[in-house]
């Protein structure tokens, strides 16, 4: 706590005046001004009150010792428990310049889009929750001085030939990047961080503890390796295009695929370092049950960002109501004939089938911390404390791996085997057998659309993907299968129907309402999934160390 | 002086041409040969009947006759049975209705045996009231009566609904509606759903957006290239030459001989 010199009232920041303001006699002082006896400027830690939710474990620290009665993490309203410690002292800090009113303003903004969302997340005192909080991050610094030797290769046409001439490209290099920052807590999702950045680094100003004043910050718990690469990774690139940009570099194609990958090297910086910044961030917690949804301002340039759950009784009615003039629509231009509608069914199910696959492995993912590298790095360090073993993600990719080169063999079997044998089976059949051949012709047609399909699905399952993402654990199929076996059954219903082609209609239309229905269910599911998605399951933080799956 | 006259040439051909009128009659093959039954005196409008297959009795012929005279103050009304077909019950429909009717207005309903198909063809002003989707509609309303042999009441109901749209009623199609509303529950959840996705993504800045707030600087001086080997590859300029060409002529879509009409039918 920051006491006035004139009247011993605790001193808070002031966002408007950028200074330390005393709201009883009005006296307004430089931060820096400002030196505790325990917070010496050459030491490398200060002196704070931490504040315990004796729910949920999590911390947050403040230079203020009055009560903390709720937990931003958790969302519950508690008296948390608080203690004085010591802790590191970042490098520098963003202090808050937008208010209270500026972060209701843009949340609010941002909820005008989200017609859908539950109506307590506009609530006037839900708002009110809304808290201040210096959020820690990892600010990384990159140099690279010196002469670099990339290749380069300029090309040339000579009738049916291509001349291309290859050189070795030498330059002096001075670059240096400050400031690509990441979030340094593991309570702090990299979705969220990710979505409210960048913070204007350059406003950025020497850390002191009195900026803390009037506001909670949170601990890093995450290893500044963890974002070094993605880090470094975004300087190099932008090096590369400052390279390819200078003039003259255009002849060379340095940035092709033939190059890129030497003059990343080339320019990989020599020098990384990494610093402990704290930024501001306001903080809303949304909880409903036992899932919490997060609400998130950038302190510095209000950009709002939410995890944004539906309430699905909006939904249904704004669905409803859409469906209207979508149904006037429909019987204006469209008469379906029963087979059609049962192939539009089925394939609105299948569109269901494979949105529901998606969200489903994005929640494994998340569920597992996979999607957050800080969160998985923090999970992985207490698995080892606590002597128990991680995640057995590794088998499972091992497992996947064999399937899948199983998978193309199996795949060229059927479609340069059986696919002919039951093209010519139907033909024999048909001439000989008197079998109805229209059956007959339906089940080549479809051995025909999966045979023209295959390659493209071959060449999915294999292709490279863009980002490499941690395999999914043991017992994923098992969870997703419940769910899409609804669908599934009914699209596996409706090529029936198509393949034995019955006179009736009634066949057909049951079928269609059928598959509708799942289809109907099946987004239904997908609304559970997406709030599943949009919202997370109560921290168990256990500080430090925060592990919200435990 | 003879008590009986004599049978001159002109009565014998007379009696020759009553003899032959009755084969025709009680030939069946010859019998349903495009037998108009009714011209509208206010429209030239007419109905013909030809039961090929010899699905209705001679009654139900004379009743569904009559039933098909109201259509004929919008156009001509055909009805046809055929046991055998080689082509599909749209095309055969298409080229008799151009052949017993040409391009004027009017409507057809065809039963193909062969086929197991019921068809309805229209074409002029009736076809813009008896369009495709509502000789589906119609089809899918009397398929049933076709697939338990009621041929008659199938062709009566047909021509009824046909007869109660060219009055500018409507008709019952009530799977229409259950699909379609279906449909449109499912299209506007998914609808719904994307506009979620887009508006609740947390998107991470772009690399560039990323530069604009951080102390970056570059520089680097012009490069100085040292050459050092040459590769050729061989690429042939892939010719354009054959792809404008062509063997000419035109095809025509085959079965339709009347142009702009059109319809739609059923199994059973």
């Amino acid at each position: 706590m920051y006491e006035c010199p004139n009247c011993a009232a605790n001193l808070k920041f002031d966002i408007g005046r950028q200074m330390l303001y005393c709201e009883h006699c009005e006296t307004i002082l430089d931060p820096y001004s400002f030196q505790k006896e325990k917070d010496a400027e050459e030491s490398t830690e200060y002196e704070v009150t931490v504040f315990t939710c004796p729910q949920c474990g999590g911390e947050i620290i403040s230079e203020d010792t009055t009560a903390a009665t709720f937990c931003s993490f958790c969302g519950s309203s508690t008296i948390l428990d608080s203690r004085i410690s010591k802790e590191k002292k970042p490098g520098y800090i963003i202090p808050f310049s937008k208010t209270m009113e500026d972060c209701k303003q843009s949340y609010l903004k941002m909820l005008n889009r989200a017609v859908f969302a539950p109506k307590e997340l506009k609530d006037t005192k839900h708002i009110e929750k809304f808290r201040g909080i210096y959020m820690p991050y990892w600010v990384y610094s990159f140099e690279n001085k010196g002469p670099v030797t990339f290749p380069g290769s300029t090309t040339k046409r000579r009738g049916d030939y291509l001349y291309t001439d290859h050189y070795l490209l030498q330059s002096e290099l001075n670059a240096e990047y400050s400031g690509i920052a990441f979030d340094a807590s593991s309570s702090f999702s990299d979705s969220l961080s990710g979505a409210i950045a960048p913070f204007d680094i350059k406003k950025g100003k020497t850390f002191h503890p009195s900026f803390l004043s009037g506001f909670y910050a949170d601990t890093n718990d995450v290893d500044d390796r963890l974002y070094r690469e993605e880090a470094v990774n975004i300087a190099v690139n932008d090096s590369c295009r400052q390279m390819a940009a200078k003039k003259g570099m255009s002849r060379y194609h340095i940035n092709g695929s033939d190059h890129l990958h030497s003059l990343k090297a080339a320019l990989r910086p020599k020098t990384i370092e990494a610093e402990l910044a704290m930024f501001p961030v306001w903080f809303l917690s949304y909880r409903k049950g036992e899932r919490i949804a997060y609400a998130v301002v950038n302190g510095q340039t209000g950009k709002a960002a939410a995890d944004l759950p539906v309430a699905t009784g909006k939904y249904l009615i704004g669905s409803l109501l859409l469906a209207l003039p979508l149904f006037v629509l429909l019987n204006m231009f469209f008469t379906l004939k029963p087979a059609a509608s049962l192939i539009i069914s089925a394939l609105l199910a299948l569109l269901c089938t494979i949105v529901s696959n998606i969200q489903l492995t994005r929640i494994i993912q998340k569920e597992n911390g996979t999607d957050d590298i800080g969160l998985r790095a923090v999970r992985e360090t207490n698995a080892v404390r606590d002597n128990s073993r991680p995640v057995q993600a590794g088998r499972a990719n091992k497992s996947s791996s064999v399937l899948k080169y199983l998978l193309i063999p199996i795949s060229l079997l059927i479609i340069s085997v059986l696919v002919p044998v039951f093209l010519f089976a139907g033909f024999l059949f048909g001439s000989f057998l008197d079998i109805n051949t229209d059956i007959i012709t339906r089940l080549m047609t479809l051995l025909i659309v999966l045979f023209t399909a295959s390659p493209l699905v071959i060449f999915f399952i294999v292709k490279k993907p863009r980002k490499k993402k941690p395999p999914l654990p043991k017992g994923s199929r098992k969870k997703k299968l419940p769910v899409l076996a609804k669908p599934i059954c009914a699209i596996v219903l409706a090529v029936l129907i198509w393949i034995i082609n019955p006179v009736f209609d009634l066949y057909y239309y049951g079928g269609a309402v059928i598959c509708m229905c799942m289809a109907c269910w099946a987004v239904l599911d997908i609304i559970k999934q997406h709030n599943v998605l949009t919202t997370r399951k109560l921290p168990q933080l256990n500080r430090r160390g925060g592990d919200e799956l435990a | 002086m003879s008590l009986h006259k004599p049978y001159t040439l002109k009565t014998w051909k007379i009696f020759a041409g009553l003899l032959f009128s009755l084969g025709i009659l009680l030939t069946p093959e010859l019998r349903c040969f495009a037998k108009t039954c009714y011209v509208n005196p206010d429209t030239g409008y007419r109905t013909e009947i030809e039961d090929d297959a010899e699905l209705l009795t001679e009654e139900e012929i004379t009743l569904l006759a009559s039933e098909m005279e109201k259509i004929t103050e919008y156009g001509n009304a055909a009805f046809k049975t055929i046991s055998s077909n080689s082509v599909s019950a749209k095309n055969y429909a298409g080229k008799y209705y151009g052949e017993i009717f040409g391009t004027s207005s009017g409507t057809l309903f065809l039963i193909d045996m062969d086929n197991r198909q019921i068809w309805i063809h229209s074409d002029g002003a009736v076809y813009k009231v008896i369009t495709s989707s509502y000789a589906d509609s119609i089809t899918d309303n009397v398929y049933w009566d076709a697939s338990i042999g009621d041929y008659y009441t199938c062709a009566s109901e047909a021509f009824a609904q046909i007869h109660t749209l060219l009055t500018g009623n409507r008709i019952m199609q009530p799977m229409k509606y259950i699909s379609n509303g279906l449909l449109a529950l499912i299209l506007a959840l998914l609808i719904n759903f994307g506009y979620i996705c887009v508006f609740s993504r947390l998107s991470k800045p772009q690399e560039k957006e990323l530069m604009k707030k951080i102390h970056r600087r570059f520089y680097a001086t012009p490069p100085s290239a040292t050459y050092t080997h040459q590769t050729t590859t061989y690429s042939p300029i892939s010719s354009d030459s054959d792809s404008g060409s062509s063997d000419g002529g035109s095809s025509s879509s085959g079965g339709s001989s009347s142009g702009g009409g059109g319809g739609g039918g059923h199994s059973f």
